[in-house]
């Protein structure tokens, strides 16, 4: 099995992350089933 | 997107390595607010963000996993070429060409790598050499006929 990709799940704290690794945020909007 | 796409082994490497990656669980009943804030119609629905929030690449419809990175890379590069910062940004266009030659996204690469080009060094020669390699290269796109009007710079 593949390693999962590690989601977040919050918009606030990822534009913090990508604020400070300097990377771009990525955004997957998605059904459930 | 799961079975196909996120399940590779590539695909999931090259998200991480490039980007912060986010879900936002979709509600077409009762509209969350990330949905609101990106305007969101369909699913699924990919933004590219800077970390202020601002939108620079949108993709909506499945993307099988070679398509999916070259229009992940291409936002990368957008995100910079919209920030002014051209040298970042002309890289980032190269690696969307010359890693994903086949997919729509090398074409908008290649277009937008001409105009950066341009933009750092004001010879239209740049301009030019973009529409040199879309009319080889990719003679049936629309970048192709946007960039026809450089041909006879």
């Amino acid at each position: 099995m593949p390693k999962q990709i590690p989601w977040e799940t919050v918009i606030e704290p990822a534009l913090d992350r990508g604020s400070r690794e300097q990377k771009p945020i990525f955004v997957d909007f998605w059904l459930d089933g | 997107m799961n079975t196909v796409t996120y399940s590779q082994h590539a695909v999931r490497d090259f998200l991480v390595e490039n980007c912060i990656p986010v879900r936002s669980q979709c509600d077409f009943t009762h509209f969350t607010a990330m949905m609101k804030r990106y305007q969101v119609k369909w699913t699924p629905t990919f933004v590219i963000l800077d970390p202020d929030g601002r939108e620079h690449h949108r993709m909506v419809g499945f993307l099988p996993p070679e398509d999916f990175m070259a229009q992940v890379q291409l936002g990368k590069a957008k995100l910079y070429y919209d920030q002014d910062r051209l040298d970042k940004a002309a890289s980032e266009f190269q690696i969307v060409i010359e890693r994903f030659p086949k997919t729509a996204a090398a074409e908008e690469a290649v277009f937008l790598l001409g105009v950066a080009g341009y933009k750092r060094s004001h010879q239209a020669g740049e301009l030019r050499k973009a529409w040199e390699k879309l009319s080889r290269d990719y003679p049936q796109s629309e970048w192709t006929r946007k960039a026809k009007v450089y041909s006879t710079l």
